[in-house]
């Protein structure tokens, strides 16, 4: 243990690779996974949808005298707009990958995007 | 409490306030709102080498709350607070209990670190979500960055500081 | 020192995104997609020189499957065939009369639970035209008398094959089992080009033809009935085979309060009110996967799930409406749940 400084960078450095390769490992996983789309307000589900390819829908959140207006395209979601003051959930831009999240934090909305578990080749419906 | 030690934690304050508002403009690409660089832990770890922990932390409350008075708001204090204060006690610890063997660079990167995960904390507290796991990599990534930088900085203050001043406190 | 090891690692952190990016970037499957039988066609296969050529022979050949089956456009056989319905008789293609004859065949295998004359009810309820509604209970009186499978007269005299519906207003609709059958010929136009390997998926029916790479079994997800498309239950292992589901959940419009499914059961003249959300054949052909997940849907769990227990080679998911699933022996090990939300209800 000489030379400690040189131990802690390593483990430093050993940490932020780990968490990268296990994030990625799990997002590779859920990729492929047919993605959905998760709304809460108040802390509550208000509606889900499938992020697939042919949608491309805006779906309109209310909360008391607020709104955001949210849109999916592709297979991507993003908050459009919003009447908050500092506009930061629009900002954030579009989310696709599971675990993202997009924050009202004013209108106390939350989008995330969530996989599925398991991962399938395609689906029958 | 020395006028010198008084002037130089006002000195620090302020500056470490400026840091603070100055760096709202640079943005992380991370989606929660309030996660900041976290430049002012110059300041901060400038005041544990030489005016030892509880000015430290004195700094840091002084220097949140005047930042957040200048055009912050609620949200973007708590994150400033818990940001700082991660930092600030684990870089004070750090030096208290390792001390000398230490780099003040390593010293700065964990303090870093601390920040960055504090803050991430924070943001899953506030959105009621532990997902925001997922900006885990990408933080701890600019807390190394940052670090390694306010650790370089604070290297080089230190050393000019130190010849004028005599409150070096261990 | 330690800032050369510093500026070194960080280097090497930075280039990680990177390395990321090239194992995604690795691209050894052709897909091709178009817009066919009132639904989306997707074919995935392995990369190969005549992948371009096949989907594009496949395309066209569904085309020609949508042409002569539909009862919609003035050329296609079964239009035909239902204009003359108590009239005459008419000829028919090759294939066409194939898909009738199997029809009829699953008619019978499924006590009637399955019927392609279904099409005058399709009609008025709507769901054909998308003018959805309600009938009155005399209006479907009056069809479920032209509902009937064995007054589907087929003839194949000497390679000429012939067709007549005997009673006036009779109507097939092969909505049912079209479909099924489209995917067993891309499957043969696959095969046919060499191509070993892949998944056609039309419209949510889906086969899976040959292994992955390496001999891996497809992972198929079952569609969850409850929750948006895209959203799976469970997952089945395969490989060869057609996996077609039948649901409620896919067509359906509500009026005064009450919601009305597109599966409509040829014995009352409703839709369906089997107590199952959802039915997933598995066979080795579309055709056939294709037929029973209609008709075993109206059959129910019980008589579905002796039907299809009876029938060697074919297997089936059940999700009843008490959101419990249910699997043919055979597979119950190929199954596995994945939404907590449902119970998995293996046999003893």
């Amino acid at each position: 243990m000489r030379n400690i400084n040189k131990w802690i960078a390593a483990g430093l450095v050993a940490l932020t690779v780990m968490s990268y390769i296990i994030l990625h490992a799990y997002q590779q996983n859920q990729i492929y996974n047919h993605t959905k789309l998760v709304i809460y307000r108040d802390g509550e589900i208000y509606d889900e949808a499938s992020l697939s390819k042919e949608v491309h829908k805006e779906i309109t959140v209310r909360t008391g005298d607020h709104f955001n207006i949210i849109e999916i395209k592709g297979e991507a979601v993003r908050i459009k707009e919003a009447d908050c003051p500092r506009k930061i959930c629009v900002d954030t831009g579009w989310l696709n990958k599971p675990g993202q999240i997009a924050v009202c934090i004013p209108n106390r909305l939350k989008i995330v995007i969530e996989g599925q578990s398991g991962n399938v080749d395609d689906i029958a419906y | 409490m020395t006028t010198k030690r008084l002037v130089l934690i006002s000195l620090f304050v302020a500056q470490a306030a400026a840091l603070s508002i100055v760096e709202r403009f640079i943005s992380i690409p991370v989606a929660i709102p309030g996660v900041k660089l976290g430049l002012a832990n110059v300041i901060t770890l400038l005041a544990i080498l030489m005016l030892g922990w509880k000015d430290a932390l004195l700094i840091v409350l002084l220097r949140c709350s005047l930042a957040a008075m200048v055009g912050g708001n609620p949200i973007s204090f708590l994150f400033s607070i818990c940001g700082g204060l991660s930092s600030t006690v684990v870089m004070a610890v750090l030096w208290q209990k390792i001390g000398r063997r230490l780099s003040i660079i390593i010293i700065s990167l964990l303090g870093a670190v601390a920040h960055n995960t504090g803050q991430l904390l924070v943001a899953a507290l506030i959105i009621q979500d532990l997902r925001v796991y997922v900006y885990l990599p990408v933080l701890l990534i600019s807390a190394l960055i940052t670090g390694y930088i306010v650790g370089v900085i604070t290297l080089r203050c230190h050393s000019a500081l130190k010849k004028n001043t005599d409150l070096t406190a261990g | 020192m330690l800032k050369n090891f510093f500026i070194l690692v960080l280097v090497v952190v930075l280039a990680l995104p990177g390395c990321a990016m090239e194992k995604q970037g690795e691209e050894k499957n052709y897909t091709a997609r178009d817009e066919l039988l009132g639904t989306e066609v997707i074919i995935t296969v392995e990369a190969n020189k005549e992948a371009s050529e096949a989907c594009d022979e496949i395309f066209s050949r569904i085309k020609q499957i949508e042409e002569k089956m539909t009862t919609r456009n003035p050329n296609s056989e079964i239009f035909n065939l239902n204009a003359n319905a108590g009239n005459k008789e008419i000829t028919l293609s090759k294939d066409t009369y194939h898909v009738l004859k199997e029809a009829v065949a699953f008619s019978n295998m499924t006590g009637g639970a399955f019927d392609p004359t279904i099409g005058p009810l399709v009609k008025l309820w709507g769901f054909d035209s998308r003018d959805l509604k309600v009938p009155p209970d005399e209006s479907i009186e009056r069809k479920l008398t032209l509902v009937d499978y064995r007054l589907l007269e087929l003839e194949n005299n000497k390679e000429t094959f012939t067709a007549m519906l005997q009673r006036d207003g009779q109507a097939v609709d092969l909505g049912g089992i079209a479909k099924g059958y489209a995917g067993d010929e891309a499957k043969r136009i696959l095969l046919n080009h060499g191509i070993k390997r892949g998944i056609i998926n039309l419209g949510g029916n889906i086969i899976a033809v040959g292994t992955k790479e390496d001999g891996i079994p497809w992972r198929i997800g079952i569609q969850n009935p409850m929750a948006p498309r895209g959203t799976f239950l469970g997952i089945l292992e395969l490989a060869d085979k057609a996996v077609v589901t039948s649901g409620g959940y896919e067509r359906s419009f509500v009026a005064a309060g009450k919601r009305y499914h597109h599966i409509i059961d040829p014995q009352t003249g409703y839709p369906s009110e089997s107590g199952l959300l959802s039915v997933t054949i598995i066979s080795e052909r579309g055709l056939v996967s294709d037929a029973l997940s209609t008709g075993v849907f109206v059959m129910g769990l019980h008589k579905g799930m002796e039907l299809i227990e009876s029938l060697k080679g074919i297997e089936a998911v059940f999700v009843t409406g008490d959101k419990k699933v249910f699997v043919t022996k055979e597979i119950q090990d190929m199954f596995q749940l994945t939404d907590s939300k449902f119970s998995y209800e293996k046999h003893k």
